[in-house]
């Protein structure tokens, strides 16, 4: 079975089944474009940390033999998705803010559509029920609007929900 | 060590505002700039506006003109006068109509003096140069008895073509609209991709000009890819809305390369010249029919999904399309002759993931249960009317389901806890189940039960249907042994469930790994929602509201 050697940002070797890391869009690209055949070959990610990487392993590893997910009817209209995830989901994503994070910068530079669709409806989780004030603390934003850009947003709320 | 904040990404942030609703979007605008900026694009695609005065449209002017940040881009035009020779309008409608991505007219029949002809060319062609989709709800007479919308062919002066961005059109049925308008208005629209016709007013003759303008314009509709036309027409007989067999094949030979159509042949057409039409059809990918007969397929291997209405025949055509991964089966009947032993054929259909059997009442527990033996891969189900046979050949037969819902449960707690029913009565009668689930291991389960389910992370119950208020007898006894068994349950809704208590709802809530859970608030005391958040505060609580109708009302609109 075909192995790659992924070196992440810390300067640590992992070994990875090819077959597991597939999800990973970023990595089947670049094991195409550098034609890796020895098993020897390393392919540096100077994004990822050790410790977030071997979370990504562990998921990838996890999500091996998911099936395609049924599309949803392109002709439907554009509607809010479904937060739901599995138990197993849940457990693995039980984490440190911190860690979250380096797990979605991760999925989103490595390309993994699954986990990073699990790391944000958890980001989304977060934001439901909290006002701006919340959001902005929780996760550590600055307010760059304006008072004038804040007053116009209110307005513009405020008018779409009127009768 | 990184400290780059994902919330900062735009890619990541347009994944998160997938995953909220409407009002958590609006709140998000006042985050900070970028916030501001990348939920417009969800706003702006899912929150209609309607306009049904001049005052509003000036609201909206006052709006843009402030500061452009405005992130509304569908709206509705409801009968009211636009006056493009009044200059206070005229000013309105060229600030605002770039921001026009979706719109919907909607003016009275009778109204005259609202829009006219003109005004509404010069809107489409100069007013509102981003529009993607278009929806014709109403228009006044006057306007549908035009011979054109926009000048004819041959005239140098106007640069074809029109509307550039125009990707979606809905028309609803109306038999005032004549050939040479919506050829016209097809004609203007090279990149169209998208026709949804929904059934708006009797139809009368709108669908032979319809179809006629279709066909004219097939060179002209290039980028076509989705055809959705009007299943049920509740009024007059068949022939006005069902399509012949001859405009089947004419669509045909218009040459679209499609990629999703919906539509009704009459009952009259042959299984050939159905087995023709998709022969055709081959780079379809979603199928939509309303058709009773036996349905024959030739092999289809782009097709992954196929929805039958009202369809009284075999399944086998299954075995035609490999790569089917949902089948839908609203209101299936399976016609007299149809067996066990020919209702399918002997393959298993491992590809399929997903069977919506909406409304399927009339399918027999022998039926079902033949049907369920040829999809064992299946992870979601969508069941109407189960009974207690039925249940235990869903559990049977898809081990992998991870999404269960069902309609019009009729099931008693035997079957939901697999103990024969006069234990689960003396149970109930009993009461005290903390007691009892001590030595629950002592009860032998002599039947499948929905623990079996390892899988299922999703599930959704609806006891009644309002046609006929039946209760289902399913009780606190399948609760603490029934659903409480699902060890992987992340999301649960339940609806006019008479028969549970508070007591068991909040056990269930400690028990279950639940993420998600819906109730249904009139079936029990006001204590159940704080007491839920006291045992629970991570649980994403819902109650049961009307939400159909507003959802609806824009699915129309979006389209």
């Amino acid at each position: 079975m075909p192995f790659v050697n992924l070196e992440s940002s810390d300067g640590d070797l992992v070994k990875v089944d090819v077959d597991v890391i597939k999800c990973s869009v970023t990595i089947n690209a670049l094991i195409e474009h550098l034609g890796l055949e020895d098993d020897n070959e390393v392919v540096p990610l100077q994004n990822v940390g050790t410790e977030t990487l071997h979370k990504v392993l562990a998921w990838a590893k996890h999500h091996k033999d998911d099936l395609p997910s049924v599309d949803d009817d392109e002709d439907d209209p554009p509607r809010e998705r479904r937060t739901d995830i599995t138990t197993w989901d849940a457990n693995f994503i039980k984490m440190e803010q911190i860690q979250l994070f380096d797990l979605i910068l991760a999925a989103n530079y490595l390309d993994i559509s699954g986990l990073l669709d699990l790391g944000c409806k958890i980001v989304a989780d977060m934001i439901k029920g909290k006002t701006a004030d919340e959001i902005r603390t929780m996760f550590n934003i600055v307010n760059d609007l304006t008072p004038q850009e804040q007053e116009q947003i209110r307005k513009e709320n405020e008018w779409c929900e009127e009768k | 060590m990184n400290f780059l904040n994902p919330l900062t990404f735009p890619e990541i942030l347009g994944t998160i505002f997938q995953f909220l609703d409407i009002q958590e979007l609006l709140k998000c605008r006042k985050v900070c700039k970028l916030w501001n900026l990348e939920t417009s694009q969800f706003i702006g695609e899912r929150k209609l506006i309607c306009i049904n005065d001049a005052t509003k449209l000036g609201q909206l002017y006052d709006l843009i003109n402030r500061n452009a940040t405005q992130p509304f881009r569908a709206f509705e035009l409801w009968s009211f006068p636009i006056d493009l020779d009044n200059e206070q309008v005229m000013k309105y409608v060229s600030t605002c109509g770039p921001y026009f991505h979706h719109l919907t007219l909607n003016f009275e029949k009778e109204s005259k003096n609202l829009l006219n002809i003109r005004t509404l060319r010069d809107l489409l062609l100069y007013d509102l140069p981003n529009l993607k989709s278009l929806s014709i709800r109403q228009l006044p007479s006057i306007i549908l008895a035009q011979k054109w919308i926009f000048p004819p062919e041959g005239e140098l002066k106007f640069i074809q073509p029109l509307l550039w961005n125009l990707q979606t059109l809905t028309l609803y049925s109306d038999e005032e609209f004549n050939f040479n308008f919506i050829s016209n208005l097809f004609r203007a629209m090279v990149h169209l991709k998208r026709i949804f016709v929904e059934y708006g007013d009797e139809p009368k003759d709108f669908k032979k000009t319809i179809l006629a303008a279709i066909f004219s314009c097939s060179a002209h509709l290039r980028e076509l890819e989705s055809l959705q036309y009007f299943l049920h027409n509740p009024g007059s007989g068949s022939q006005n809305w069902a399509w012949t067999p001859e405009e089947c094949l004419k669509l045909v030979g218009c040459g679209f390369l499609l990629k999703s159509i919906k539509l009704h042949p009459t009952g009259k057409l042959e299984t050939r010249t159905m087995f023709n039409l998709l022969e055709k059809l081959q780079t379809l990918t979603t199928l939509k029919l309303r058709v009773h007969d036996q349905l024959r397929c030739p092999i289809m291997a782009s097709l992954t999904s196929v929805i039958l209405y009202d369809y009284e025949g075999s399944l086998v055509f299954m075995d035609n399309l490999p790569n089917l991964r949902h089948l839908g089966l609203c209101e299936y009947s399976p016609a007299k002759f149809l067996t066990p032993e020919n209702i399918v054929s002997n393959n298993q259909h491992l590809g399929l993931l997903s069977l919506n059997f909406y409304g399927s009442y009339a399918v027999s527990n022998h039926l079902f249960r033949a049907i369920a033996k040829t999809f064992p891969q299946l992870r979601i189900l969508n069941f109407w009317y189960i009974n207690n046979e039925k249940l235990r050949t869903v559990i049977e037969n898809f081990p992998f389901l991870e999404e269960l819902t069902i309609n019009v449960v009729c099931v008693d707690d035997d079957a939901l806890t697999g103990f024969p029913l006069e234990l689960c009565e003396q149970m109930e009668r009993m009461g005290n189940y903390h007691q009892i689930m001590q030595q629950a291991h002592t009860f032998p389960r002599t039947q499948p039960f929905i623990g079996d389910l390892a899988n299922l992370r999703r599930l959704e119950m609806h006891a009644a249907c309002l046609a006929d208020w039946k209760w289902s007898n399913f009780s606190d006894v399948s609760v603490y042994f029934g659903l409480m068994q699902l060890t992987n349950l992340t999301s649960l809704s339940l609806y006019e469930f008479k028969w549970i208590t508070e007591t068991a709802i909040f056990q269930l809530c400690k028990t279950l790994p639940l993420i998600y859970l819906k109730l249904d608030s009139r079936m029990f005391p006001e204590t159940l929602i704080s007491g839920i958040k006291e045992i629970r505060p991570d649980i994403r609580l819902e109650t049961v509201t009307d939400e159909f109708e507003s959802y609806n009302t824009f699915y129309v609109c979006m389209r």
